[in-house]
């Protein structure tokens, strides 16, 4: 067992001291049990500030995802800990931890974001009413919202009645609607034409400047890799770069 | 909003959900068809009990039905029929003299009871005059006839004239026998009933046992069920040293009877419901794993397991809520047409024979069976629902990503 040989070429991707941080992970690990276990997240220290724009990137297989999910708090690590909006996710329980993730986290999935059977409206205020947010209330952030991602006229129609990037924009702003602290996205613009793709992040780059609302998404996509203003790049679950722009 | 989403997830995959609903009307239908059909044979079964032997109230010496002795018969039996047959509210009335007795011919010889009939008014009170098929019904002039069903001229080998021994005991516990002569042959849709029962006329078997002008057994015949309790009591109060019983009482192998075929109704229900379980489990849990990914979202948002929970066991129930009412206006209007055309059993005669049954079944419905069957279908909705509910929510937040 060496799995730590590349510790040497691992690096901390710190936050600028000072900052407030919204996620940290330290010495994290997680390896998938098997005939042949897999270290998917090898020792990774993270630290992510308020209002950043960051990008996971990295080869296919290389633990962006094992790494989201476990900031997100949908996957649990073997060692280490994840500290999400001030509060550490390794001891709380599941009920909980669904608590947190509806009020702290905000999900963009690479497909099945959305409820077919209701319309983009609802999709949205589906996290609100899980709130037990007032009925006005929802309607109100709802609209605005749905004005926000630019699909102000689409509100009664059904995902399936929705492109593929109209859909990602109501996923986005599904994401917003319970004020989260920040929004995790796994490979968000994956299923986009390249029209598509550089609208959603037009509407995520201007919701991170006007709202300051901090973004982490992976991604491979080298044109959304370049509108990043922070890329982390992962190789065999290790932070091998972090690049400020 | 459970509610509106779970209402929502039962039409994504409309020909499923139609068929569930199809299923929980069919399972209900059936059972309740075979409910109504067994109500609709015991109803006439008790019809026809009462028609051709109980009648609606019967009266004895309150020791009598559970001796049998002959000493025990009616005091001042005859007054007291005199005057029942008075009374405005009763249909026809019929003394009887009753006697546990041996019928030989001169080959066989089995056992039979007596009954000792007044041929006038019997005939009003029970069908036994309809009932011969062969002969005649206690003509005027005939000295000792006995009325015999076919199926004991068979077994004895008599037929319409032979002449036959009756023997029974006195009260003083002596033999006694009378020679009868077949004076008709009856047959009615019991052939249990048949085999052991024999008829004279009262006065006969009176003389026989030595005891004129006593009768055993009043039977009354009302002009309808309803009136049977108020005449019970009515009867009771004038007749306090008699014992005044319904149909119901006199014949605890009637209701016996219904027991039984309710529970092999129960068991055929039980079988649909059966059914209808792993139907609707079956159907959940492929609704359920065809949304593997859309839970893992709904959970990862931040939608808890119970209600995640809730939501797939909401979709079974509001699918049982549309089902139940659609089986049961089904069911009443079958039981509406059955029950007035009836259901032609002619096929199975010989066997409903053997039990007492008539060979056309008219189907009828009590409002309480509505509501266990109803309530048994909706319970196993809902229980047919909580295995993949439960394989719902163990479904991982992760399935959403990959
Ligand atoms: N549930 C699992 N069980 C076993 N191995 C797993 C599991 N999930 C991921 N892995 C393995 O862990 C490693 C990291 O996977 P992960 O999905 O995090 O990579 P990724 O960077 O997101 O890849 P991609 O770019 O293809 O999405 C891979 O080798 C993968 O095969
Ligand atoms: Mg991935």
């Amino acid at each position: 067992m060496d799995l730590n040989t590349e510790t040497n070429s691992q690096i901390s991707a710190s936050a600028p001291t000072g900052s407030e941080l919204v996620v940290q992970t330290i010495d994290l690990h997680k390896i998938y049990q098997g005939v042949e276990p897999v270290h998917a997240v090898n020792g990774v220290n993270l630290e992510i500030a308020a209002g950043e724009f960051t990008a996971i990137v990295g080869p296919s297989g290389s633990g962006k995802t094992t790494l989201l999910n476990i900031i997100g708090g949908l996957d649990r690590q073997d060692s280490g800990d994840v500290i999400v909006a001030g509060a550490s996710l390794a001891n709380l329980p599941e009920s909980v931890l669904t608590d947190f993730r509806l009020n702290n986290i905000g999900f963009v999935f690479q497909a099945y974001n959305l409820i077919p059977v209701l319309t983009a409206q609802e999709n949205i205020e589906f996290t609100m009413l899980l709130q037990k947010r007032p009925k006005e209330e929802r309607e109100a952030r709802s609209t605005e919202l749905l004005n926000a991602v630019g699909i102000g006229g689409l509100g009664d129609k059904r995902p399936s009645q929705l492109s593929g990037g109209q859909q990602q924009r109501v996923a986005v702003a599904r994401a917003l609607a319970p004020k989260p602290t920040f929004i995790l996205a796994d490979e968000p613009t994956a299923n986009l034409d390249s029209h598509s793709t550089a609208t959603l992040l037009d509407i995520m780059l201007e919701l991170n400047k006007k709202e300051g609302m901090t973004f982490i998404f992976s991604t491979h996509d080298q044109r959304v890799i370049d509108r990043a203003r922070r890329v982390i790049t992962l190789e065999d679950g290790q932070i091998v770069s972090d690049e400020r722009r | 909003m459970l509610l509106k989403i779970a209402w929502k997830n039962i039409w994504r995959n409309r020909t499923r959900s139609l068929v569930l609903i199809a299923a929980v009307v069919l399972g209900l239908w059936g059972g309740l068809a075979m409910v109504s059909f067994s109500l609709g044979m015991m109803d006439q079964r008790a019809k026809d009990q009462i028609e051709k032997l109980i009648s609606h109230v019967q009266l004895h010496h309150p020791d009598y039905r559970d001796e049998r002795k002959v000493e025990l018969f009616i005091p001042d039996g005859l007054q007291v029929l005199n005057e029942i047959q008075q009374k405005p509210n009763i249909k026809a009335a019929t003394g009887r003299s009753l006697a546990g007795g041996m019928l030989a011919s001169p080959r066989k010889s089995i056992g039979v009871m007596i009954n000792g009939v007044m041929p006038a008014s019997e005939a009003l009170v029970t069908q036994l005059e309809g009932k011969v098929i062969e002969g005649e019904y206690f003509p005027e002039d005939a000295r000792n006839p006995i009325l015999v069903s076919e199926r004991a001229a068979k077994m004895l080998k008599i037929k319409l004239r032979s002449k036959i021994t009756l023997t029974s005991q006195n009260a003083e516990g002596e033999m006694v026998a009378s020679a009868f002569r077949v004076g008709g042959i009856f047959k009615t849709i019991d052939a249990k009933y048949d085999e052991a029962h024999v008829f004279v006329q009262a006065t006969d078997l009176q003389r026989m046992l030595g005891q004129e002008g006593q009768i055993h057994e009043i039977a009354i015949l009302l002009n309808s069920k309803e009136e049977v309790l108020p005449v019970q009591a009515e009867l009771a109060e004038a007749f306090p040293e008699v014992q005044v019983e319904t149909w119901k009482e006199v014949s605890p192998e009637l209701s016996m009877m219904a027991d039984s075929m309710d529970q092999v109704v129960w068991i055929f229900v039980g079988v649909v419901i059966i059914g209808l379980f792993f139907g609707i489990i079956n159907t959940m849990l492929m609704a359920v794993l065809e949304r593997k990914e859309e839970t893992g979202m709904l959970m990862a948002v931040g939608m808890k397991r119970a209600q995640v929970f809730k939501m797939i066991v909401l979709e079974s129930t509001l699918i049982s809520l549309i089902g139940v009412p659609l089986g049961i206006v089904l069911t009443q209007l079958t039981v509406g047409i059955m029950g007035n055309v009836g259901i032609d059993m002619s096929a199975f005669s010989e066997g409903l024979a053997q039990m007492g049954m008539s060979s056309t079944v008219y189907p009828m419905m009590e409002p309480k069976y509505y509501v266990i069957v109803a309530i048994q279908v909706f319970v196993v909705a809902i229980l047919g629902s909580i295995y993949p509910a439960f394989k719902a929510v163990g479904f991982k937040t992760q399935y959403i990503t990959r």
